[in-house]
């Protein structure tokens, strides 16, 4: 867990810089050797958009399209990193989406909540971290642990 | 009066516009404060009712002398209030955005919403909101806007999948023997507009797009620099030579396979 201590508290004396434009609609341009899986994600992710009521068997609220949205943002920032395993997405009851990587050991989930903050476990081997992350960190963050797990 | 030895400006029945933008860049406004956001909120409210603060753009700065240009010059420093408002109509499809030193409209394609309203009724309402924004000023008793920079903006989105040669004319096809297709590309490149100071920029790079997960390329042109004066007529003179090198650009840029699908129209 040291590591990973390591890692998020580089982060929090990090300061995202805004992205600037007068460009309105919302689009992010990943780099030039986004990971292979990217694509599969982003089509993932824009399937939960035809869920329905009761989806879950329940009456449990489908994600919004706020959520979709940051998802997508998450997609394409940790494909950045050069992990080629592909996440599992999945919708959860609630209305938020989870993301996450098994990997050597290493487990990370990332939880987009519906009320856009984003939850995060890390379990390296006996090691567990949870934690909630605040919205400005979000997207960096989730960067940064994709990265841990390559470690 | 039409230049006879220019040939028609093109026109794209079906164009893949995704955005445009058109503004100006100003010196501060002495005196300008957060309250009067507000209050032009109140002023805007019939045609633009939600409303949203972003952070302020920074100054970027088209610069004409001697050395060549390398990046735009940009910077920010200024007493203003550090705010930038977002004045949206109630189709989602066109948007104020209003800070000390610059004002600016855009449309972007919606769902729904009507298509590119064309650039000379795009740039009537630009110039109508702009009056109305000067009166405003001139209400509150501040001293007028002095516009510096003039911008505009297209934001073209191509859906993947259309080998880059057969879309662009400065992507050439690659030898058979050895390369595949490109895959992907990034491309900028700039050019200065002769008889005005302006320079146009084009960047071409994938782009996911946040609304709805659609991975594109964006393919993009910007006409920025400065007019000859401060007048509304000096402004509109700029944009017609900064909209007329972007349409041409365009059209130069891409090939007669896609101005076909695009619906071209004109020389």
């Amino acid at each position: 867990m040291t590591q990973l201590a390591r890692t998020t508290g580089d982060l929090d004396r990090r300061r995202p810089v805004p992205d600037l434009s007068l460009q309105w609609e919302e689009v992010v341009v990943p780099g030039s050797d986004p990971a292979p899986w990217m694509s599969d994600a982003l089509r993932a992710v824009n399937a939960f958009e035809e869920l329905g009521p009761g989806w879950d068997g329940g009456d449990g609220p489908v994600p919004s399209t706020e959520v979709l949205q940051l998802a997508r943002r998450i997609v394409v920032e940790t494909a950045q990193v050069q992990i080629g395993q592909a996440p599992h997405i999945g919708p959860v009851p609630g209305g938020g989406v989870q993301i996450e990587w098994h990997l050597g050991g290493r487990d990370l989930e990332l939880e987009i909540l519906p009320d856009l903050s984003l939850g995060l476990l890390a379990i390296d081997g006996e090691r567990v971290f949870a934690q909630e992350v605040s919205i400005v960190e979000r997207v960096p963050k989730a960067r940064a642990l994709v990265e841990w797990l390559t470690r | 009066m039409p230049d006879a030895a220019k040939p028609a400006l093109p026109t794209f029945d079906v164009p893949p516009v995704n955005e445009v933008a058109i503004g100006v860049d100003f010196a501060p406004i002495q005196g300008w404060n957060v309250t009067h956001y507000g209050l032009l909120y109140k002023h805007f409210i019939e045609r633009y009712p939600n409303v949203l603060a972003q952070p302020p753009l920074p100054a970027q700065m088209e610069t004409f002398g001697e050395k060549p240009p390398g990046f735009p010059l940009s910077f920010s420093f200024s007493t203003a209030p550090d705010t930038r408002c977002w004045f949206i109509d109630s189709t989602d499809g066109q948007l104020l955005q209003v800070q000390s030193d610059k004002f600016l409209r855009n449309w972007r394609k919606r769902d729904g919403s009507r298509e590119y309203p064309r650039y000379k009724v795009f740039r009537r309402e630009f110039m109508a909101d702009w009056k109305r924004f000067l009166d405003f000023v001139k209400g509150l008793g501040l001293p007028p806007p002095q516009p510096r920079q003039c911008e505009i903006l297209y934001i073209n989105h191509l859906e993947l999948g259309v080998p880059l040669p057969d879309m662009f004319t400065f992507v050439k096809a690659p030898p058979r023997d050895f390369l595949p297709e490109p895959e992907s590309a990034n491309f900028a490149v700039s050019y200065r507009i002769p008889g005005i100071l302006a320079r146009l920029h084009v960047v071409l790079n994938r782009a996911v797009r946040i609304q709805d997960g659609a991975e594109v390329l964006q393919f993009s042109l910007t006409a920025r620099g400065q007019p000859a004066g401060t007048t509304p007529d000096n402004l509109m003179e700029w944009f017609d030579v900064g909209h007329e090198w972007i349409i041409r650009a365009f059209d130069d840029l891409t090939t007669t396979q896609m101005h076909r699908l695009w619906q071209k129209r004109g020389t």
